[in-house]
């Protein structure tokens, strides 16, 4: 495996699991889907959060690896997009089993 | 009341018109012309190419910052005031440099005439 | 995320709205197959594999080749000679000399495909370069797809300047789109799917939006720069600093022509050039390029591939007749410049070529979701407006373009492996049958009433179509997965499975009925 592909996949393995949290835990979402199971996120936690997500793409920019940064930074877009619509056929899926 | 409608709409459909072709065509031949004329006032740099090579590459930037202006600037007739000016100005530029090039090839051309006579 | 007045907010909203939907249909069609081409080099590789597996130009003997080709071309032809590693691996050689067809500067030539494994001639075609590329076999498919993407297949300039005018378009519906939207970052997760359509519609356009921005500005900015440069601010550029001589331009932008000198001198040996590009540069010569060929005068420029962790490769100059090195430039001038760096970053960032496979799948991934919020912004503009009679035409002309599109794009890769069995002109079989289907979903479109129908028509025949073509690939002469896999061609193997895959979907994807707005149901949203 190349150096630069070995970057993206520990930046993307960095980044991926504090945006999952932010997905899960984000106070919009939660509320438009009125899921009180979990709890939303406070400011604080989610700019902790974010900036680690960030944080791979500052990293490889520092160390000049532009290869590697513009294929994180795609990838996490990709990624999120994608971790957006999942939670949200969950989420439908959830309210349609919810008793009434 | 229709006709009266009717006529509070002209000058709004006018003004719209107005905006749209300078927003429109007007705004990508002077954003040309821009870039055009930059060949002949930016900076060359250490490898004598900036002056063509930039504005080409940034064509799209100038473009752009031109029509946001023109789209958003409320007062029409100053948007269209400084469309004017800038057309006027780069096409002046591009046209005195043609003049010059013209007139250079034309005394070249003169000269090997003129040495025989000595 | 930015303040701005409720009037301005009205204003630039109104602007990115119309820039949608006027340009939008045809701004589809650029991102969609902008997407698929990304993928060109491997739609060359999987249509037209050789019997092994490469990228590279071999290290030796491609002088050997070079001398048997200058000594069976017209000497008219040495002027300009380029070769590179091309489709599936083929050594495309071009001997040419730049002329003047209709009064427009065009190449004319002799060009060669040779085998990278024996340097053996496996095709020649000589004429026009514009004649040349229609009989290209092997890149047929692939040029297909970039060419569309290109020009929309309009003849230039006027094609190029369409999709300049689109790659704008774009440009200013990312920047209204961001400086619109208020809540950027609070609305990133947000995605609601119930019974209000037109809610749904709004939360997919802008969800998609929000999150493809960084890539939508740099592929719109770098796209349209692409399109422009070559129709008409080359020409325009050469026209005030050059008096309209565009190979002086490209000569002194380029820069460190060799001094004129036409006496007839024997050519050094390419194999030693090259091998010294990879000692130096530490990486593979991509594409190589030799003026006056035979002459005193010769030079050879090599640029070669990104090194592991670089963006853009290097630009090595030798002396064409002792084979001695000259210097190492940048791609334009004689010494680094703001306009050197400009140019070589356009590529990498609109094409996604600089490392390898994986920048390939994220760029596939990004151009997706930009066709995506494309479409999803016409669905969202027609749902608005759904009590609006004369909107619907633009909601079913949405469908037919978003559903029958892609249709009639996977009916050319079927005409590719058809042609040929038939007898036919591939070039010209592959336009006719993309035209064909494209008129076939429009009467289908103009047909079927319910819009849920045809979406689950068009999309159904497009799976049935990627399904088929794996198959009709084998059948029509194409090697088989065992003989594919001795021979290391990965890509033919990963590209089937690829389309499988993405043709289940399809089909699987036809059982679902999206939710659709009707005039009653449609609920008004506050400002």
């Amino acid at each position: 495996m190349s150096h630069t592909a070995i970057d993206v996949v520990v930046s993307l393995l960095i980044s991926l699991w504090p945006l999952l949290l932010l997905a899960r835990h984000d106070p919009k979402r939660l509320r438009s889907i009125r899921l009180h199971q979990l709890k939303p996120h406070v400011r604080r936690t989610r700019q902790f959060y974010s900036a680690i997500v960030l944080l791979p793409g500052i990293v490889l920019i520092a160390l000049d690896d532009w290869p590697a940064f513009l294929i994180w930074m795609g990838g996490l877009i990709a990624s999120g997009w994608l971790l957006v619509q999942m939670l949200a056929v969950r989420a439908a899926v959830a309210i349609k089993k919810k008793p009434r | 009341m229709t006709t009266a409608v009717t006529n509070a709409s002209k000058p709004g459909k006018g003004r719209a018109w107005s905006r749209g072709i300078l927003a429109g065509p007007v705004c990508f031949i002077v954003a040309a012309l821009v870039m055009a004329g930059a060949a002949l006032w930016a900076p060359e740099g250490p490898a004598h190419i900036n002056n063509i090579v930039v504005p080409i590459a940034l064509f799209p930037a100038i473009w752009a910052v031109l029509f946001f202006y023109l789209m958003l600037d409320k007062k029409l007739g100053r948007a269209w005031m400084v469309a004017t000016v800038l057309l006027l100005v780069n096409a002046g530029l591009i046209g005195q440099n043609f003049y010059k090039v013209e007139a250079a090839k034309k005394s070249h051309a003169a000269a090997p005439q003129a040495e025989p006579a000595r | 995320m930015i303040e701005l007045s409720k009037s301005r907010t009205k204003e630039l909203l109104a602007i990115h709205g119309w820039s949608g939907v006027l340009l939008g249909l045809l701004l589809y069609a650029v991102i969609l197959t902008g997407t698929i081409a990304v993928f060109a080099e491997q739609i060359s590789e999987w249509s037209s594999p050789l019997s092994h597996a490469t990228d590279k130009l071999p290290e030796k003997g491609i002088d050997a080749a070079l001398r048997k080709a200058t000594s069976e071309v017209d000497p008219e032809f040495h002027e300009d000679i380029f070769f590179f590693s091309d489709a599936a691996g083929r050594i495309r050689m071009f001997l040419h000399k730049d002329d003047k067809k209709d009064g427009k500067p065009e190449a004319r030539g002799v060009e060669f495909d040779l085998d990278p494994k024996t340097l053996a001639v496996l095709d020649r075609r000589e004429g026009w370069a514009d004649d040349i590329s229609e009989i290209n076999v092997p890149k047929a498919l692939a040029d297909f797809f970039v060419e569309l993407h290109v020009s929309l297949h309009l003849p230039d300039p006027w094609g190029l300047l369409l999709t300049g005018v689109l790659g704008l378009a774009m440009l200013v519906a990312a920047v209204t789109g961001f400086l619109v939207h208020r809540h950027l970052i609070r609305e990133l997760f947000t995605l609601r799917r119930k019974k209000d359509v037109l809610l749904t519609r709004r939360d997919a356009h802008v969800v998609a939006g929000t999150w493809n921005l960084p890539f939508s500005f740099i592929l719109a900015f770098t796209g349209s720069y692409f399109s422009f440069a070559s129709a008409f601010a080359i020409p325009a550029m050469a026209m005030v600093a050059f008096g309209g001589d565009q190979e002086k331009l490209i000569e002194t932008v380029v820069g460190a022509p060799a001094v004129e000198n036409k006496t007839a001198a024997a050519f050094g040996n390419i194999d030693a050039m090259l091998a010294d590009v990879r000692a130096r540069s530490g990486s593979e010569p991509g594409f190589v390029s030799i003026s006056h060929y035979g002459r005193a005068d010769a030079q050879v420029t090599v640029s070669t591939s990104p090194r592991e962790g670089k963006l853009v490769g290097q630009t090595y100059l030798y002396k064409g007749d002792t084979a001695a090195f000259i210097q190492q430039k940048p791609a334009l001038g004689v010494v680094p410049s703001l306009g050197n760096d400009l140019f070589v970053l356009m590529a990498p960032l609109h094409f996604g070529n600089f490392a390898g496979l994986w920048s390939k799948v994220a760029w596939f991934a990004l151009g997706f979701a930009g066709a995506y919020v494309t479409l999803t912004g016409i669905l969202l503009w027609t749902t608005r407006r759904v009590d609006q009679p004369g909107w619907s035409k633009l909601a079913r002309a949405a469908y037919w373009m978003g559903y029958g599109l892609p249709l009639a794009l996977a009916a050319v890769p079927l005409a590719r492996f058809i042609a040929p069995v038939l007898g036919l002109n591939v070039h010209g079989t592959q336009n006719w049958t993309f035209i064909a289907a494209a008129l076939l979903s429009s009467v289908v479109a103009l047909i079927v009433r319910d819009l849920n129908t045809l979406r689950r028509l068009l999309l159904g025949a497009t799976g049935v179509a990627l399904l088929l073509m794996p198959l009709l690939r084998w059948l029509c002469g194409g090697p088989g997965w065992i003989a594919a896999f001795d021979g290391g061609l990965v890509t033919v193997i990963a590209f089937d499975l690829a389309l499988l895959v993405a043709g289940a979907l399809c089909v699987m994807s036809v059982r679902r009925a999206l939710p659709m707005a009707t005039a009653p149901a449609l609920k008004v949203q506050p400002a």
